[in-house]
């Protein structure tokens, strides 16, 4: 375990001082630069193209209202306002000016995570306010932990020196203070939490929740400590409670005995249910671990349109909260897909998902979701048989760098070159394994690397061997300012659907940008 | 005239669930649809899946309407499925449609009346 916590933390480390070198970079070539100067969208806009792992960049005056916003119009909105994180100069100052790495927050938009703060100087000096970048802290470990857990079958989680949990792969977790949240009170997880927090490296075995959450089980543990600049120290936590000894490979659920006929046909059945009785009965009838609802693999699961958990039978422990920001192994926010696909009256989604008859490891589970009405929806999954993907952290993070890139180039260039370019399969912007892509919000596809036969197409009406229409998919998710979602496409040269993960963002008003990566 | 007859139905209807309860009155009709079904975008087109209900055999048609769009009957209208339930498909009634709109869904009976069935606010993107 040692050895293989010696390989990951380093590679936390090396993001992280990239970040801060990013950011500290970008803010000494705002030094001087008035807000009204168009290179300061540009700046902001290349910083957020180069650390993938950021919503946002942002500049922030000494009176923490927040000056410049990277983003759509309806992203600008937060200009004016105040900042979450009041950062005085005092507090740069005593960490010698360089960048800060701030707790974790929850957002004004719902999302979590922790800021990277470095201060801006008049060119006089005089200190003028702050440059941030806010993190998705799933983001900036799960692609190191996807490859940790296909080298080794480990898993990792996360505390800054508080307690609060910084990583881990329930990502609803995210923010809880291990320390004092119920959900660490039992003595064996608090012990653990305490003794994490006071020493920067140890060992240690506990039982604990494995990964799913379905049952408690022996955990083995090593931890050890990242330090930065301004004094912030986070323990890196390695686990084997996904052990790959854990699985039971003879196991009769070990593949799946349901087609994805029967479990739309599953679905129905609660969905009929839910329509004859009230809320109250159907929900009862789908948290009832013995009861209609359950069937081998399958059973019913309930959120409303805000992603509030209704009905879960094998985790009831998440009853009543919120999973709308909840996100996969590759940073899918499935809650979010799912609601998406309910509004358009339902149909089949993807994501990824701990496996129990696979120890946990992350699967490609397949659901099926149905509106019950416009408050609240059902929905079942299963897993797909032999569907399993190689680790694609790295690729995946050069997807997004290579769409926010677009979105930067959309502020120097005409569009209409800029869509010459992307349609130009041999040049410089291409890169090996990505597949970009352009389109209207009204559905014309503008560029479509993968298939240039389709450009000037209008692509709503396009659907894959599931129902699944991609346009109509994804231009909510980019008008939404843009996100990550799994499809299957059309491939001409293999003459078949292949599993892809998409990644689109608003580019102007009137288009979004994305690209695909084949996962198979 | 019309006062008064509104005024015994609602009359009725008070004491009717004064005796068994509204929630008797609410579970009654839940137990009871005409038609239970569900409508879903599916590209350009529109399905509406009948699952069941205790007047499907005396529907004859369905119909789609969406908040905005005029669409041409041939699109619009079809006929129910012939044993009650199933699907039904609204071939390209969806074409071109972005946004958020509410879509209705209307059927045709035997003894000609026709009632919505459902009325759900569609994000067709």
């Amino acid at each position: 375990m040692h050895v293989a916590l010696d390989e990951f933390t380093p590679r936390i480390e090396e993001d992280m001082n990239e970040i801060f070198s990013l950011t500290e970079a970008t803010a000494r070539n705002l030094s001087g630069v008035s807000m009204g100067d168009s290179s300061v969208e540009l700046a902001l806009l290349q910083l957020r193209r180069d650390i993938p792992a950021s919503y946002n960049t942002y500049i922030v005056d000494t009176n923490n209202t927040i000056q410049a916003i990277t983003g759509t119009s309806e992203e600008q909105k937060p200009v004016g306002t105040q900042s979450c994180a009041n950062i005085t100069e005092e507090d740069l100052k005593s960490s010698k000016n360089t960048s800060i790495v701030t707790s974790f927050y929850t957002f004004n938009d719902g999302k979590q995570g922790i800021i990277v703060i470095s201060p801006i100087y008049s060119s006089n000096g005089t200190y003028t306010g702050t440059l941030r970048v806010s993190l998705d802290t799933a983001y900036l470990f799960s692609g190191a932990v996807d490859q940790l857990r296909s080298d080794y079958g480990y898993t990792i989680w996360s505390i800054q020196q508080d307690g609060c949990l910084i990583y881990y792969e329930d990502t609803e977790l995210l923010g809880k203070n291990t320390l004092n949240n119920e959900i660490y009170t039992e003595e064996s997880s608090f012990n653990v939490a305490q003794l994490v927090t006071e020493k920067p490296e140890g060992n240690i075995s506990y039982v604990f929740y494995n990964v799913g959450w379905v049952e408690k089980g022996l955990i083995n543990a090593v931890w050890d400590t990242i330090s930065f600049p301004d004094g912030t120290e986070w323990r890196i936590v390695l686990t084997d409670d996904i052990s790959m000894n854990n699985i039971d490979t003879d196991n009769e659920h070990s593949s799946s005995q349901f087609t994805t006929s029967e479990l739309r046909t599953f679905v129905e059945k609660a969905y009929v249910y839910a329509q004859t009785h009230t809320k109250e009965e159907a929900l009862k009838a789908f948290n009832d671990r013995n009861g209609e609802f359950i069937n081998g693999e399958l059973y019913i699961f309930a959120y409303d349109i805000n992603g509030t958990t209704l009905a879960l039978p094998y985790q009831t422990q998440l009853l009543g909260i919120n999973r709308l920001q909840a996100e996969d192994i590759t940073g899918v926010k499935y809650v979010q897909r799912e609601i998406a696909r309910t509004e358009q009256g339902g149909g089949y989604v993807y994501c990824q998902y701990p496996n129990p008859a696979k120890g946990f490891a992350r699967e490609l589970k397949f659901a099926y979701v149905m509106p019950i009405n416009n408050n609240w929806f059902i929905g079942a999954g299963l897993y797909m048989d032999n569907t399993s993907f190689e680790p694609c952290g790295d690729m995946r993070n050069e997807m997004i760098s290579q769409v926010r890139n677009f979105q930067y180039l959309s502020k120097i260039m005409p569009e209409d070159e800029l869509i010459s370019m992307l349609n130009d399969t041999n040049g410089s912007i291409q890169v090996d394994g990505l597949y970009p892509f352009a389109s209207t919000y009204s559905g014309t596809i503008l560029s479509y690397v993968m298939d240039p036969s389709v450009i000037g197409n209008n692509h709503l009406g396009y659907v894959n061997s599931y129902g699944m229409s991609i346009g109509r998919e994804a231009i909510p998710l980019a008008q939404s300012g843009g996100g990550l979602l799994y499809s299957l496409v059309w491939d001409p040269e293999l003459e078949r659907d292949v599993y892809v993960l998409i990644y689109v963002e608003p580019v102007t008003e009137d288009t979004y940008y994305g690209s695909m990566i084949i996962l198979e | 005239m019309f006062l008064g007859l509104a005024i015994m139905v609602i009359l009725c209807v008070s004491l009717f669930a004064a005796f068994f309860g509204t929630e008797y009155v609410i579970d009654k009709s839940l137990e009871d649809p005409d038609v239970l079904l569900n409508v879903a975008v599916v590209g350009d087109d529109i399905i509406v899946t009948i699952y069941e209900g205790r007047r499907i055999d005396e529907l004859l048609t369905l119909s789609v309407e969406i908040e905005g769009v005029t669409l041409p009957h041939s699109i619009a209208s079809k006929p129910a499925p012939d044993n009650g339930s199933g699907e039904v498909l609204f071939v390209g009634a969806c074409a071109g449609i972005t946004g958020t709109r509410d879509v209705a869904v209307r059927g045709t009976f035997s003894n000609g009346r026709s009632l919505l069935l459902k009325l759900y606010t569609v994000k067709f993107t």
